[in-house]
C-alpha cells in the first residue's frame, strides 16, 4: 500500500491535537494566570530505501540516501510563560506576580501545588488562600479587626489595626522559580505541580534573582492572544483539509490501480 | 507480452514513491526546522535490454534536501532562536552529532540547553550548561549569557554537498558533504517552521496522481494490445 495514505493519518492527527490545544487556549482567554499552550511539532524517522555509500576513486557509489519521511508527531505541549495582562481590579486581596516566580499552596490532601493566579481571599480562619481554597505557604493570618491590607512589591503584608497607629507586619509572601518551568504540569484549579523534568524550585523573595514583584490590587489574566490562536485555528484547519487530501489523491491512485483489471 | 507494460509499472511506482515524499511535507508544514525533501528519479535500461532498447523505464534513487529557509514565524518568546542564512545549530543527537534548525531551546532539570529536545553544543565543543534556577539569555551574536555574562555561544555550521536526514528536525552530512564553521549570528524570539509550502506540495500532488494515471493508462493500451494477440491466435 502506499506510504503516503499512512502520512497523512499521522499529519492529520497531530492538527487535529493543535485544534484541541487551541480550542482549550481560547476557552481560558479570562482565566487568571492561565499561561497558553502550544503544541510542537517533530517529523518522524524517516525510511532509508537506499543507504548513502561513498564512491571509489572513479566516482560511483551513492552520494545521496533515497529517503522517504513517515510522517509528524507531536513532541510536546509547551507552556508559553510570557506575562499576562494586568487587569486592574482594586480589590486588596488581589495580587499579580510581574517576574517568573509562582507562588507555593498546600491543597488539602497536603501536598504542595504551585499557582501564578493571586486572586487571594481569606479563609474562616483568617488564613490567606487561594479561590479554590488551597492555602498560601508560608501561612499568613490576618486578624479579624484589620481594617486595611497592603501587600507591598516584595511580598510583605503589612496590616491596619484599629488599636496601632502603624501597620503591623503579618508575614511574607514568597514566590518560587524552576529551572524549567514548561515542564511544570497543570492540575486544573489554576495549580501546577513540579515534575522531574521542572528541576530544582528556588524558594525567594519577590524581586529577587528574577522571581519577580507583586503588585497589589491587579490581577494577571491569561496571556492568551484571541487573534493568535485564530490565525493558528485557520492554518490548523488548512492543514487538516491538506492532509486529507493526499488521503483522498491517494485513494484515487489506488482505485485507479483496481480497475486495471 | 509487450515489454513496454514494465515501463508503465515503473513509472507507476516511481509516482507512488513521489506522493509519499509529498505527503511526508505537507504532514510536516508547522514541524520546526523541517526540510523539504523531494526523491531524485533516473531513467534506466531493464536489466538485459538490448543497447538500442526503447524501453526507458524510471526510478527513485536518490532524495534531495532543500536546505532552503522556511517560514519564520515571530514568537516573542526570547528562548526561540532562527540562526541566520541557512547555518545549523549543532546538536548532541541520539546518533552522535547533528544539526538543526529547530531552534526551541529550552532547560532540562540540569540545567543543559537543548534546542528541540537534543542537548546544544557550544563553540567551546562541550554542551552549554547554565546554573539551575536561571534563565539564559540568547543575544544576536548567539551568545547564551547569564545576569550579563557570556558563558558560550552556539556552535553554528553550514551544511554543504548531501545531507542525510535523522528524523525529528536533524540532519547530517551525507559520506560526500561537508559541514563548515559559520560566523553568522542569530534572530531571537522567532522560530523556523517548514520550508516545504502547501502550493508546492499541491501543485505536485496533482502532477502525480496525473502521470501516474497516464502510467495507468499505458498499462490498460498494452494489456489491449496483448488481447489482440491472443485474438488473433484464436482465428487461426
Amino acid at each position: 500500500m502506499l506510504r503516503s495514505l499512512y502520512t497523512a493519518a499521522t499529519g492529520m492527527e497531530a492538527q487535529q491535537l493543535k485544534m484541541d490545544v487551541i480550542a482549550n487556549n481560547l476557552a481560558n482567554t479570562a482565566t487568571t494566570g492561565f499561561k497558553r499552550v502550544r503544541a510542537e511539532f517533530q517529523d518522524l524517522l524517516s525510511e532509508t530505501v537506499v543507504q548513502a555509500t561513498a564512491g571509489g576513486p572513479q566516482g560511483g557509489g551513492q552520494p545521496v540516501p533515497l529517503q522517504v519521511g513517515l510522517g509528524v508527531k507531536t513532541g510536546s505541549t509547551t507552556r508559553a510563560m510570557g506575562q499576562g495582562d494586568m487587569l486592574n481590579t482594586q480589590n486588596p486581596l488581589d495580587v499579580a506576580i510581574e517576574g517568573n516566580g509562582y507562588f507555593r499552596v498546600q491543597m488539602p490532601t497536603g501536598e504542595i501545588a504551585f499557582t501564578r493566579a493571586g486572586n487571594l481571599r481569606v479563609d474562616e480562619s483568617g488564613r490567606l488562600v487561594t479561590q479554590h481554597g488551597e492555602i498560601i505557604e508560608p501561612a499568613i493570618t490576618v486578624p479579624p479587626e484589620t481594617t486595611g491590607l497592603t501587600i507591598k512589591a516584595d511580598g510583605t503584608v503589612l496590616a491596619s489595626l484599629p488599636t496601632k497607629t502603624d501597620p503591623t507586619e503579618l508575614g511574607q509572601l514568597q514566590l518560587t522559580t524552576f529551572t524549567n518551568p514548561a515542564a511544570l504540569s497543570a492540575m486544573g484549579h489554576n495549580l501546577f505541580q513540579p515534575t522531574g523534568a521542572s528541576g530544582q524550585e528556588m524558594q525567594l523573595r519577590p524581586g529577587e534573582q528574577g522571581a519577580g514583584t507583586l503588585s497589589q490590587g491587579f490581577l494577571e489574566s491569561s496571556n492568551v492572544k484571541a487573534v493568535e490562536e485564530m490565525i493558528e485555528m485557520i492554518s490548523t484547519q488548512r492543514s487538516y483539509e491538506m492532509n486529507s487530501k493526499v488521503i483522498q489523491t491517494a485513494d484515487q491512485m489506488l482505485q485507479r490501480l483496481t480497475s486495471l483489471r | 507480452m509487450a515489454d513496454g507494460i514494465y515501463v508503465g509499472m515503473a513509472a507507476a511506482a516511481a509516482r507512488a514513491e513521489q506522493l509519499d515524499s509529498i505527503a511526508d511535507n505537507l504532514a510536516n508544514v508547522e514541524t520546526p526546522g523541517f526540510k523539504a525533501s523531494h526523491p531524485a528519479f533516473e531513467s534506466f535500461l531493464p536489466r538485459g535490454a538490448r543497447k538500442t532498447s526503447d524501453k526507458v523505464a524510471t526510478a527513485a534513487v536518490g532524495t534531495g534536501t532543500d536546505l532552503s529557509r522556511g517560514m519564520v514565524k515571530v514568537t516573542d518568546n526570547p528562548l526561540d532562536v532562527v540562526p541566520q542564512g541557512s547555518s545549523f545549530m549543532a546538536v548532541q543527537g541520539p546518533g552522535g552529532v547533528a544539526y538543526t534548525r529547530n531552534g526551541r531551546l529550552t532547560v532540562d532539570p540540569n540545567g543543559v540547553l537543548l534546542a528541540g529536545g537534543h542537548p546544544v553544543m557550544g563553540v567551546s565543543g562541550n554542551l552549554i550548561e547554565v546554573p539551575l534556577g536561571t534563565t539564559p539569555i540568547i543575544n544576536e551574536r548567539g551568545g547564551v549569557t547569564i545576569a550579563g555574562t557570556e558563558v558560550d555561544r552556539l556552535a553554528l555550521f553550514d551544511l554543504q554537498n548531501d545531507v542525510v536526514h535523522r528524523g525529528q528536525s536533524l540532519y547530517a552530512p551525507g559520506p560526500s558533504g561537508a559541514v563548515v564553521p559559520s560566523e553568522v549570528g542569530v534572530e531571537v524570539g522567532q522560530v523556523e517552521m517548514a520550508n516545504a509550502t502547501a502550493l508546492d506540495a499541491t501543485v505536485h500532488m496533482i502532477g502525480a496522481q496525473r502521470q501516474f494515471e497516464t502510467a495507468m493508462q499505458a498499462i490498460q493500451t498494452y494489456r489491449r494490445l496483448d488481447d489482440r494477440v491472443v485474438d488473433v491466435g484464436k482465428a487461426r
